[in-house]
């Protein structure tokens, strides 16, 4: 995937690496901020982690199956948006993300989701994006919410976490419903 | 997974390389009944999806992923249920399954399922099982709502058949349910 400009100062590029050291202490910075949402983030002690994301990123779109991108802002790195996986047999996909607390409330991770959908419709022709946010992470749901995503139900226990489980709820966006507001959004300018 | 006797004339068992040619005869005597919901139905390659169907489920039960079981009546096999995945991080599965049209009608499946079920829960203490069927299939739904499970929601466009998608019902079973669970037969 090539690098997609948000904006005049943030962008989207896959991540690499080089991007390890960033990323962990990124990560470190944000543990209480994301440990509540994320399974990952819970024991994030070591640096392993953090490689292990990125390798496994790598391998992700060298077979085709995706690609997890760093949201940068002036050049800096303030969290990953991706994809899980990218079917081309059902033509869809799932979209997740983390912004660092401090980068929060600026509209950016709406921006960058929006042109991962526009990528997985217009590049990767796929039918449907599906995105799953915890019940209770307003902030995580608010994006596929102002992105005019359906919420199509919500699946329980969908996402185990140590001793418990999160209920998930399930948004999904249609490439036809995506194309007829993008126009819409074209003619009110 | 162990053959399971579901009653005096009915088992599940788990399918073997012998099976090829009777899944074979199966497919093709169940293509029109089975072609508007599952993409894999339709095609003149009969046999040969017959033997892939076999070889991915010994494969998928090797690497511990899930069983695929015949459905059996008096030894002849009359259907398939089986598990998609086994997801052991999230401790989660979804079982699929279609039955020979001339087998309808019997609670067979409903029979089967609550087996697969009881599996899922009991030897493998996983915590959910979710069961996808098509909006308009009626008596694929019928299975998980007979056996309690939660209807969660509509999956749009969750399945690609031909040039076009089929929106799935989601339903859920909750292993701290299951013991309690209201099965209607």
């Amino acid at each position: 995937m090539q690098p997609l400009a948000l904006d005049a100062e943030r962008s989207l590029r896959p991540v690499a690496a080089s991007d390890l050291d960033e990323l962990y202490a990124l990560v470190q910075n944000n543990r209480e901020h994301l440990a509540p949402w994320m399974p990952w983030a819970v024991g994030v002690g070591d640096r392993a982690n953090t490689e292990m994301f990125l390798k496994a990123a790598l391998e992700q779109e060298a077979r085709g199956d995706g690609a997890q991108l760093a949201i940068t802002q002036g050049g800096r790195i303030v969290g990953t948006a991706g994809f899980h996986y990218v079917s081309r047999a059902q033509r869809s996909t799932s979209i997740g993300y983390w912004l660092d607390a401090r980068a929060q409330g600026r509209g950016t991770m709406t921006l960058a989701v929006a042109r991962l959908v526009d990528y997985a419709f217009d590049v990767w022709q796929l039918h449907r994006v599906e995105i799953r946010a915890a019940v209770d992470n307003a902030r995580s749901r608010a994006i596929p919410e102002r992105l005019g995503f359906a919420q199509e139900g919500v699946m329980r226990d969908g996402e185990r976490f140590g001793d418990r489980y999160l209920d998930l709820v399930v948004y999904s966006m249609l490439e036809g419903d995506w194309r007829a507001r993008r126009e819409r959004a074209r003619d009110h300018r | 997974m162990l053959p399971v006797a579901l009653d005096a004339r009915r088992s599940l068992r788990p399918v073997s390389w012998c099976d090829v040619d009777e899944l074979w005869a199966l497919f093709s005597s169940n293509e029109e009944h089975l072609a508007p919901w599952l993409p894999w139905a339709r095609g003149s390659q009969q046999r040969e999806r017959a033997e892939k169907f076999v070889i991915d489920a010994l494969a998928q039960a090797r690497r511990g992923d899930g069983v695929q079981l015949a459905v059996t009546h008096f030894g002849r096999i009359i259907g398939i249920a089986g598990y998609h995945y086994v997801n052991r991080p999230q401790c989660s599965t979804s079982i699929g399954y279609w039955l020979h049209a001339g087998a309808q009608g019997r609670g067979t499946m409903t029979l089967a399922v609550a087996r697969l079920v009881d599996h899922a829960f009991g030897a493998w203490e996983l915590n959910r099982v979710e069961i996808r069927a098509a909006l308009h299939n009626r008596r694929s739904r019928a299975i998980p709502e007979r056996l309690g499970f939660v209807n969660e929601g509509v999956m749009r466009a969750g399945e690609r058949i031909g040039d076009g998608f089929l929106d799935l019902a989601v339903y859920s079973m909750l292993a701290c349910d299951w013991p309690h669970a209201k099965v209607v037969t």
